[in-house]
């Protein structure tokens, strides 16, 4: 835990600063070992796009892990340690095989699964390549994702399903990447943080997302069987639009849609992505997304189908620093927090209640994984689909008789209708 | 304190270089609670020019610590924490406001004091921002800059009123800004060292000032109320030119004209510049300059054109100079910064005419004593509105070369020591 920084209670008070706290170790180091590190590793975590996978093997970084990634002739999708066990080329100079990959220095090659298929320099009755292996790690393809599991064997989980990406009439589209020169924690729990969405994407930067993001929602934050959201409700004339986004453990979040804007009436519509924070290291990330795509006309924006642009505001507008200055988005705000956020010089107040609890529940995942015990959010069975809930929905209720009993009516919508969503997954009902 | 190299007393000698020392810290290092930064931080120190505040904030970095400085639309000028205390995010992407700055983050609006004036998001009955302060800085424009005081509450000396800033007939223009790689303190002491001039800006690299810098001066030096100046005295014909360069502790210096040539007799001309060595970290200096740019002329040569345009000083910086053109013509700027990130003293081998060098030294380190044993640092006991006598200049005397060349030696070193002790016990600018 870090410690604080001094409550600072006098003006001009600059100089009092002198002993500035490190960072959160546990929520923020991923590396082998570190506690985050082995949390986030008992997860499938997605780590390239299926068809970022060419002839060429291609270097990644992941929970501080040098990788190497490819796919061979035969279709199968490798994911090995990036050195080679021989002499420690690296392996993204390999010839990708009809079966596995080779290594470019000596030839040593290597099947997906780390084992050692050929030593071609060593004496014909040599037996090292039946009993070394490459560091090799399990991977799955799925919607054009390839996923790793980079945790201890014995506690490889089912591979998840969430009920978010069966939903009829929905398909599901691989979209864009990002990456982040800071810590995977402030990526993620900005979508925790609903406040932020009305002030830096509506007023600081014009409107990024719908003129309706503009007003600061009434807010609520609840925890879900997986996780956490937060429920933004704002008056629209005779309506309340209700809008949920999810956090689900360990650092997947659902985003509901940002074209919303609450003027038609509708039900739970669940959310236009499902994306994963993947720390690269303690002080990279990527954001890797899956788009919600509607096979009805116009109900999805042609923009998001469209998978070459990007949501609004996620990196920076431009190259020139001036610009980034006069309209900064998520980028500059999360960047800017510091290479790996300071979280005893913060200062939170109740608006960051869907930040706090979001890191009480990785703190307590953490804790379950060092006590031995499984944590919150693993999935009981590849076929068995989990609730998600993220969402808008918009339905009529003119207002209320005072300004204050309106604040209240709002509120309680959204609870209800929470409440509702909890006892019986709007996306299941389909299944029944 | 570092320590020693060995002193290599045999040809072929690099392999004893084993261990390398330390830089001195004491003298070097300036981040919040180390000796030379507490000193530095009893003074007021300029941190940019008063134009280079536009709309925007401006993002900085002084003795060690990230800041963000701004002008709001009443026009007052704030210098704070570059970092939120809120969640973090740097306001160098905040909204300049009406009164202070606004985090494109989540709206926090902070004052120049540091008082947080909104909280945005929060309830309405919430009390955080009236207990709560940003670390702010007292800021005060002076001369075309913005000039800090980073130091304890309770000692904030007044600004100091120095007596070359006021002559009659000058006005002050703020120059341009001089950025260093390295440590302030080699940057600082250069000013000591008049050989340098003689044989780095004259013999090394043609007259980068007049020809008749090209002349090794008898060197003196004497102690100022202040700080210290050099002595520098030259036969020009039957002149004898005495010129002094003075700094002002900790890290200012005057430096009198270097147009001056010895021809024509006249007196105490004054400096032609007020700098700033201000540290941007341990690593990393900026030099600030406020030229004194005379507007009637007198027997004292007067301003040449090229310094009221505010063009640079020869041989100050390597400006598009190529690698080869710098080693070929090297200047200050090479020399200095090449002296390593931080020259090691324990490396240094002394020699007489680092007399200034070492003399400065001292004085700094008396001030960074004077400040860790809880007394005053010199050059604070000042009452406000005093004005300070200051000292750099060049006299031109006749008087008639000895005899001898040994004997005209004395006679000139005698001729600057005399003048010297003259202008320290009755200044120019109160003894006339």
């Amino acid at each position: 835990m870090s410690t604080r920084a001094p409550f600072m209670n006098t003006a001009y008070s600059g100089y009092y600063h002198r002993d500035v706290p490190k960072e959160n170790e546990e929520l923020t180091h991923i590396g082998p070992n570190t506690p985050c590190g082995e949390y986030l590793r008992r997860f499938w975590q997605p780590v390239a796009y299926s068809d970022e996978l060419t002839d060429l093997p291609k270097k990644l970084r992941i929970l501080g892990e040098d990788l190497v990634i490819y796919r061979d002739f035969d279709g199968n999708v490798g994911l090995l340690e990036l050195h080679c066990a021989h002499r420690g080329t690296s392996l993204e100079y390999g010839l990708v095989s009809q079966c596995g990959i080779r290594c470019c220095y000596h030839g040593w090659l290597f099947d997906r699964d780390g084992a050692i298929l050929e030593t071609p320099g060593e004496p014909a009755d040599s037996t090292l390549k039946d009993r070394l292996f490459q560091g090799a790690y399990p991977i799955q393809e799925s919607n054009g994702l390839i996923f790793a599991y980079m945790g201890p064997p014995e506690n490889r989980p089912h591979f998840p399903l969430y009920d978010s990406m069966i939903r009829p009439g929905y398909k599901m589209m691989p979209g864009q990447s990002y990456n982040y020169n800071c810590n995977w924690l402030q990526i993620a729990e900005n979508a925790m943080d609903p406040v932020h969405t009305s002030f830096l994407h509506t007023i600081v930067s014009g409107s990024q997302f719908t003129d309706e993001f503009g007003v600061v929602p009434e807010l609520d934050y609840v925890e879900t069987p997986a996780g956490v959201a937060y429920i933004g409700g704002r008056r629209v004339g005779n309506n309340v639009w209700t809008r949920t986004v999810e956090i689900v453990h360990p650092n997947m979040q659902q985003v509901a849609p940002v074209w919303e804007t609450g003027k038609g009436v509708h039900p739970f519509d669940g959310p236009m992505m499902t994306r994963w924070i993947v720390p690269i290291d303690d002080e990279n990330t990527m954001l890797i997304e899956l788009r919600h795509i509607s096979e009805e006309d116009e109900v999805t924006p042609a923009w998001w189908v469209d998978r070459g642009s990007m949501l609004p505001a996620q990196l920076p507008i431009s190259d020139d620093p001036e610009q980034q200055q006069r309209q900064p988005g998520d980028y500059e705000a999360q960047i800017s927090q510091r290479s790996i956020a300071v979280h005893g010089m913060e200062h939170l107040g109740s608006s960051d209640r869907g930040v706090t609890t979001y890191r009480r529940q990785i703190r307590q995942g953490i804790q379950a994984v060092q006590e031995g015990k499984d944590p919150l959010g693993l999935s009981p069975g590849s076929d068995i689909p989990m609730p998600t809930f993220s969402n808008d929905a918009v339905i009529e209720a003119p207002p209320a008789a005072t300004p204050e009993e309106d604040v209240e009516f709002i509120k309680d919508i959204g609870r209800r209708q929470f409440e509702a969503y909890i006892a019986d997954p709007p996306n299941l009902r389909h299944l029944k | 304190m570092s320590t020693r190299q060995p002193f290599l007393n045999e040809t072929y000698g690099g392999y004893q270089h084993r261990q390398i020392p330390q830089e001195d810290e004491e003298l070097t290092h300036v981040g919040p609670g180390t000796p030379g930064g507490e000193y530095l931080r009893r003074y007021w120190q300029p941190v940019i020019y008063s134009h280079e505040l536009t709309d925007l904030p401006v993002r900085i970095r002084i003795l060690g610590e990230d800041l963000v400085v701004f002008r709001d639309l009443s026009g007052h000028v704030g210098v704070m924490e570059l970092h939120c205390p809120h969640r973090g995010t740097s306001l160098e992407y905040g909204l300049v406001s009406e009164n202070g700055i606004r985090c494109c983050y989540h709206g926090w609006l902070f004052d120049v004091d540091g008082k947080i004036l909104d909280t945005p998001g929060e309830p309405p009955d919430s009390t955080l921002k009236d207990r709560l302060y940003q670390g702010a800085y007292p800021a005060e424009e002076h001369f075309g800059a913005v000039f800090v005081y980073m130091g304890p509450r309770g000692t904030v000396p007044p600004f100091p009123n120095f007596d070359s800033w006021s002559r009659p007939g000058y006005r002050i223009l703020a120059g341009p800004r001089y950025d260093y790689p390295c440590n302030w303190l080699q940057i600082a002491e250069n000013a000591m060292d008049p050989a340098h001039t003689a044989f780095l800006h004259t013999i090394v690299s043609g007259a980068q000032f007049t020809s008749e810098f090209g002349v090794l001066p008898k060197e003196d030096y004497i102690e100022t109320p202040l700080g210290m100046a050099y002595i520098a005295t030259r036969r020009v014909g039957d002149n004898v030119w005495v010129r002094m360069v003075e700094t002002i502790s900790p890290n200012m210096h005057q430096v009198s004209p270097i147009w001056e040539d010895g021809r024509n007799e006249h007196g105490f001309s004054g400096s032609m510049v007020t700098r700033w060595m201000v540290p941007r970290d341990d690593h990393n200096t900026m030099q600030l300059e406020f030229r004194h740019i005379s507007e009637v002329g007198d027997d004292i040569p007067k301003t040449p054109q090229w310094w009221s345009d505010g063009v640079m000083i020869p041989g100050q910086m390597p400006e598009g100079a190529s690698n080869e053109q710098r080693q070929r013509q090297p200047g200050d700027f090479d020399a200095q910064v090449g002296q390593r990130s931080i020259a090691r003293h324990g490396l240094e081998h002394l020699a007489t005419t680092d007399r200034g060098v070492t003399l400065f030294r001292q004085d700094i380190r008396r001030g960074i004593q004077a400040v860790k044993e809880g007394r005053e640092p010199d050059g604070l006991l000042i009452q406000e509105g005093e004005i300070i006598p200051t000292y750099a200049n060049n006299t031109v005397v006749r008087s008639p070369a000895a005899p001898s060349e040994d004997e005209d030696d004395i006679l000139i070193k005698d001729i600057g020591r005399k003048l010297a002790e003259e202008y320290v016990n009755n200044p120019p600018s109160t003894g006339r």
